[in-house]
Parts: C-alpha cells; structure tokens; sequence
C-alpha cells in the first residue's frame, strides 16, 4: 500500500471517558462512516475532514489505556498506528486524570509518530484548581499539548493548527524518551534485530520502541501474526529475567509512570482533587438502601420504556407496514409478483424497521447512562449478583433488556469490553422472554387455561409467571454453562474506572443512537428481509394446482348465486381463507411440517403446529397469524376466539386433544427456549462477525428447548397430567 | 505478611508494595497506574458488599474484593 497516494490518516486516540468521541465529533461535523476493522468484530468510525488546504481522514480508535495487547482487538491500535497511510495522532486526555491519560500518549510518541495531545476538558480541570503549564508540558513532551474543552468547541482551532504543523514532514522534533534500567535496555537491543527481521518496514528508530511493546505484550496473548520466532526470544528474555529476580512488565510500565511523575512534578500543581459534586452525586447512587432503590427505578424505567413506551411507535410501523401492503396489493395485479411485493419484500421491510423504536431509546438510554458516568455505577452495584454466574455487571441493562426484545439487547453487550465476556451474555439473553413471546404464551393460556385456577390463583397467571421466572433462571444458567465449556477462560475481571458523573450531550447521544440504528438497518436488516423473503416462498410454494382449480370453480359458483352480496362476500373470504389453509398445507413449510410430525408428537405438537412454528422464525408473535392461516380462519390475532375454539377442537389422528393444558405448558416451553427468531440470528452474526456464532445459538436453544419440552410432556403424561 | 486493599479500611491511605496475581491483571493495573509506591485510599463499597472503590493518581477505579486481595499495601501513619 502507498501512502503518498490516499488520504493522508489521522487517528483519535484516549481513555475511555476522556470525552475523545465528543473530539471526534465535534472535528468531523457528526458525518461519521461506520465500518468494521479486518478481522475484529471492533467498529471502525471514521470521517473525512478538511484541514486547511488537504483532507484527511479522521479515525475514531476504541478507547484504551495502552497499546499493549493482548487479543487481536486490543491489536488493531497498533496495526492503525503502522499502517502506511497514518501520519498523526491526536492523543485525548482527560486533563482532571492527567497522568494516566498521559501514560498512553507517552507511548504514542515513544512509538515515532506525530502525536498532538489534546488536553480535554481544562474547564473542569480549572475549577478543581488543577494549573496546568500547557506550555512546559509540551515542551516537555516534544509533542504540541493543546487545551481543549471538546463540548464546547473551544481550543478546536488551535488543535487543528497543531495538527496541519503535524503532518508537516520532519513535524516532531525533539522526542520525549524515557530512561529504562540498563538490564532492560540490553534485553532491547538483544531483541531489535530480532523484530527487525518481522518488521522489515518499520523505520530502524521506531524498531526499539516495537522491541518494547513486544516484551509488554507478548506472552498468554491471542494475538495475530507475530512470528515464532519472535515470541521464542521475547520467552528466553522474560524467563532469564524472572531468574534475575526482575519483573520486565514493571520495570517497563513503571519507568514510563516514573518519567511521567517527573514531568508532571515540573508542569502542574500537585493534590488530589476528588470532583466535590461526583462525591455528593455517588453518596446517594451508590447508598446502601437510596442507592439500590435508585438502581431498581431507573432500569425499570428503561424496561417501561422498552416494553410499554416503544409500543404506540411499533404499533404505528406496523400499521404502516399494512397499508403498504394493503396499497401494493390494490395497484399489482393477483398472482406470484404481488405475493412477493405484499408478503416478501413490504413485509421483510416492516420486520426490520419494527425494531428502530427500540434499539433508538435503548442506545438513547444506554449512551445517556454511559456518558453521565451512572453504567460504571450501575455496573458497580449490580456486580456482586452477576458475577455469581460468571458474568460482567456490566451484562446487567443488556440482560435486562432482553425482556423486551433481544435484538437491541445483544447490540447493548457492545459496552462490555472483553470480547469473551460480551460473547456470554450474548448467546445467553435470548433465553429472556422477550415481550414476542407473549402474544403466544396468552394464546396457549386463553386456549388450555381458560377459566382455571390453581389455590386462588388463576392457572393462567400462574403459568405466565413461572414462564418469566423460568426464563431468568435458564438464561443465568445457560451464561454460567456457556462461560465453562464453550467459552472457558479466566473469569471476567471487573477493573472498571468510575468516570466523574458528566451532563451528556443530547446531540452526541443521539447521533451515537442514529448510527447504531443504521448499523442494523444496513448489516442485520438486510438479513433479516432476505429470510423473510424466503420464509414467505417457503410457505407458498409449490402451490397445488388441483386445490387452485377447484377453489376457483368454487368461486364463480358463488358469484353466481343469488344471494345477497353481504353473504356472498363473506362466503368468499371464508372460502380464502379455506383455500390458504389447503395451500399452505401443499407448500415446502407445509411439507415440512407434516415431515417432522413424528418428531413433535413426543412433545405433544402435531403438524400444524409445526407449520405455526416454522412461520414463527420471522418472529415469534407470527406463530399466531400462521395458525390462523393453517386453520382457515384468516387473520387471528391471540386473543381471537374462533383460532382458540378452532385450536381446542383440533385433533390428532387418534382423536385426542391437540390442545391439553400439558401439551401447552410444553408449548410454552418450546417458545420460552427455542430460538425462534430470525433478528435475533441476524444481529447476533452482525456483532459477533460470524456465522458460527448465531449458528450456536440457534443449535443449543432449539434442542434445550426440544429436550425441555420432551422432558415436560412425557414426565407430564407419566404423572397422569394431560 | 503485608495487609492487602481488600483489608484496607475505608478513607485509610496506603502505598502499593507489591501486586500478585496473574500477569494479565497485573499489567493492566499496573499501566493504569497501580505501581509499588502508589497512594491509594479505599473510598467505597458497593451496596452488596464487592467490588470496592479506590482513588488513585486522581481518579476513581472500582475493583472486586478477590482482586483487591492481591495487591499488598503499606498502611501510611494517620496523623
């Protein structure tokens, strides 16, 4: 790759919480494209900005407290920092966290690169009587250090000049270098030519800096492409030096901290200044009793949310989504194209913009907890309860929102930072019953438990809790299990920094919210419309040409009697719905519905509800209206009488019952476990960037939930229910 | 034997003497500024007991009690 040909690179780089996406914003103007890193499941946000006479090409890295790495995600800053084209970075650092934010700058200019330094948010700084001498520091540094406040704009100009002077050819001069002990330097120099060999491309003076990281870095890691030999010699100096009595990781890490003690001593005023408001604010979050009850209201405010607030919005997409429909069918002529107009590609469309409302206000919420500083808390108050199964308190407002719908709950594991960690709580929140599971449980309930009750509670009510209960049960299981074989490694640690509580910016929130939204329109919706169009041929095709014959006939023999139309009508759609019922009987779904019968008996379904089940991978509530279809009773909702009765009178060969409370507790299970749900598919192969992810999931929840349901109907009928 | 973070009492400063535990860990500590000499101050408990709070180099870092454990510290003489 030549870099003198594209655009020159420049790289926002900083802590977590040091305000470097505000940066980021505030330079780009908000028109951000997001992509993906090769290779990694990490974003890659990036924009092209004018600098004075050129462009440039503006990337957003993920925050990080060092270059050093350990997995292929933590990698890819190192990798930005190589490639041909970057040619400066500009370091964030919190100005009221000063040293540890310096410790990464310090390593970017160790590693030879043009490095400006914004120093962000002096106003906070100011007002806790921090002086900082910007002057000395850079020079110091050998590296311009700009004060900026990033969500007020201020200092931008000053930080753009710095960076145009950057990108000047021979723009750093005197380098800041740190003195490491004379032991470790002769480690260095034993491994330059070493490295020299891997990195054939990196100038000589930056090969001492790669030396270095490769000493911190290598050892236990994931990491991607570094040759044997390398990691031999980095292994004979690490174990030579432990038989010294030395430790290379301290002697590294605190060299840098030492040097930075020692600037910081010349450039700033020294004392703790423990923000006086962040006290008061987490005197109160994080109180024993005021804390917790906090705590309960506001994730209960965002399951509200998520569960009652984004209906009326859904609904109206919905809605919308039938007057489309309704629209395409009266302009396109009957047949196979409208078909696939009406039922495919507007419906396809529909399922994947269903989900806007919600993944909105959760990413709305979540960045508003995220950039307040109040997640970190949340994490730090829920993570005695989460651990316990092996997972992050940070896996609780993703957990919590599967409740409502899994699809923007696996996108929320984004803001768990260990990828095995998020991988966790992504394959286990599914088993959450998610607010589609409802409609179905209600329908088995209205159907088998109607006007029951168990002591003095309704059987209904009692079902419907145990299916909540059982849920949370299953998933924490399933994410302790899951965190054992699957995934095995250590324990998640829970190293987390309390950010000082911030007011959030409502336009970065929302644009942060917008673009997570056009991630999964783009990535996962263009999934999800695609098996929707397929589901939809699945269930038409092939279509028996007798049934179409003798429905027709049927047709004109009613259009010519002389009854009143009003009857006439309503025989026809009767007749319609009859006829889908036959059709989708004749279809590959249908087929396959009648194919797996034998495997679903001993769970107590038959082959209609194996087609309701199959219809019911676009997304569960469309069990429903699939059955309503099967059973010729057209469109059903599941409070819908008729598809109850028609439910209760269905029969199996033998003539028993379908529908017994037994078969629909273990419905119900089936529901509760199995995987029925295509988005949730889609988005989890969008965030996890692989197939064999979502392909997991679907396998270990559908026999869970097979064996589940096996389990409750046979021990059920042993114990003489049923 | 030094007492460890996890023992520390709450608002009682004390220097780092020495982190033990698996190299990961460690080095992450370590490069976010947790080194032998360190000041640090354990300046909160989580409602249920773990993780705790500390303050150091000025800012605020929770950990978990088992983690805290492994960091030996010299408790400073309270005037």
């Amino acid at each position: 790759m030549s870099g003198s040909v594209s655009v020159p690179q420049v790289l926002i780089a900083g802590n977590p919480n040091c305000g470097k996406s505000t940066l980021f914003n505030a330079l780009s103007g908000g028109n951000a494209h997001v992509g993906n890193y090769p290779g990694v499941t990490v974003e890659r946000t990036s924009a092209r900005v004018r600098l004075g006479a050129q462009d440039i090409e503006l990337v957003d890295v993920p925050g990080m407290y060092s270059l050093t790495a350990s997995s292929p995600e933590e990698q890819l800053a190192v990798n930005a920092l190589t490639e041909a084209n970057t040619r400066a970075v500009i370091c964030v650092v919190d100005a009221t966290t000063l040293q540890r934010g310096l410790y990464l700058a310090l390593q970017l200019i160790e590693s030879g690169v043009s490095v400006v330094v914004a120093l962000n948010m002096m106003d906070s700084a100011e007002r806790l009587g921090l002086h900082i001498d910007t002057e000395r520091l850079t020079e110091l540094f050998g590296s311009p250090v700009v004060p900026v406040v990033a969500t007020k704009r201020r200092g931008l100009n000053d930080l753009r000049a710095a960076l145009a002077e950057a990108l000047e050819p021979n723009g750093g001069a005197q380098r800041a270098t740190v003195t490491y002990p004379a032991e470790l330097e002769s480690n260095v120099a034993d491994l330059i030519p070493v490295v020299a060999r891997w990195r054939t491309e990196t100038p000589a003076s930056q090969l001492r800096v790669f030396a270095l990281w490769c000493l911190l870095s290598l050892g236990e890691d994931s990491l991607r492409g570094v040759p044997d030999e390398v990691r031999r010699a980095v292994r004979d100096i690490r174990e030579a030096a432990v038989g010294q009595g030395r430790n290379v990781d301290l002697e590294i890490i605190s060299s840098r901290y030492a040097w930075l003690d020692d600037v910081l001593g010349q450039a700033c005023s020294e004392h703790d200044p423990r923000p006086s408001r962040s006290e008061r604010i987490d005197r109160v979050l994080t109180h024993p009793v005021v804390g917790l009850l906090i705590f309960a209201v506001v994730m209960f405010g965002i399951f509200e949310a998520l569960f009652a607030g984004a209906e009326p919005l859904i609904s109206a997409i919905e809605s919308l989504t039938g007057f489309m429909q309704a629209q395409a069918a009266a302009i396109l002529p009957p047949g196979v194209f409208q078909d696939l107009v009406v039922e495919g590609i507007i419906a396809g469309v529909g399922n994947v913009i269903v989900f806007a409302p919600q993944i909105l206000m959760l990413f709305l919420f979540i960045g508003f907890l995220e950039d307040s500083g109040y997640l970190a808390r949340v994490a730090f108050v829920i993570d005695r309860v989460m651990k316990g199964v092996g997972l992050h308190g940070k896996a609780f407002v993703p957990l919590l929102s599967g409740f409502a719908c899994a699809v923007p709950a696996v996108m929320a594991t984004r803001t768990i930072e260990r990828r095995r960690d998020r991988l966790v709580t992504m394959l286990a929140l599914p088993l959450m019953s998610c607010s589609a599971r409802l409609p179905v449980y209600i329908l088995v309930v209205g159907t088998v438990f109607a006007g029951q009750s168990l002591g003095w509670f309704s059987a209904g009510a009692v079902a419907l809790f145990s299916m909540y209960t059982l849920s949370v049960l299953v998933t924490l299981a399933a994410a302790a299990v899951i965190r054992r074989t699957v995934l095995p490694g250590p324990a998640p640690t829970f190293v987390l920094e309390m950010p000082p509580y911030r007011w959030p910016s409502a336009q970065i929130l929302w644009l942060n919210a917008w673009r997570r939204l056009r991630v999964f329109l783009v990535d996962a919706g263009t999934i999800i419309l695609a098996m929707t169009i397929l589901l939809w041929a699945l269930l038409s095709f092939p279509k028996s040409a007798v049934v179409t014959e003798q429905y027709a006939a049927e047709r004109v023999r009613i259009e010519q009697m002389a009854s009143p139309e009003a009857e006439k009508a309503a025989a026809l759609r009767s007749l319609d719905s009859r006829e889908a019922a036959e059709q989708i009987g004749h279809s590959f779904g249908g087929r396959f519905g009648h194919a797996i019968e034998p495997v679903l008996r001993p769970i107590g379904f038959d082959w209609q509800i194996g087609i309701g089940i199959i219809g019911a991978f676009a997304a569960r509530e469309v069990f429903i209206s699939t059955l309503g279809v099967v059973f010729g009773i057209g469109e059903a909702d599941e409070e819908n009488t008729p598809l109850r009765q028609a439910l209760r009178d269905a029969r199996h060969a033998d003539g028993t019952p379908v529908m017994t409370p037994l078969s629909g507790v273990s419905l119900m299970i089936f529901f509760l476990l199995a995987c029925q749900c295509m988005s949730t598919i889609a988005v989890v192969r969008r965030e996890s960037g692989s197939w064999k992810w979502p392909a997991f999931l679907f396998s270990y929840m559908t026999v869970l939930a097979y064996v589940a349901s096996l389990a409750v109907y046979q021990g059920g009928q042993l114990l003489g229910f049923g | 034997m030094k007492p460890c973070l996890a023992d520390l009492p709450l608002g009682q400063h004390a220097q780092i003497a020495s982190i033990d535990c698996e190299r990961r860990l460690s080095r992450r500590l370590m490069e976010m500024g947790l080194l032998p000499g360190t000041r640090v101050r354990v300046v909160r408990v989580a409602p249920l007991g773990d993780p705790i709070e500390l303050r150091v180099r000025n800012y605020s870092l929770s950990l978990r009690r088992a983690e805290a454990a492994k960091i030996a510290v010299s408790p400073e003489d309270t005037a």
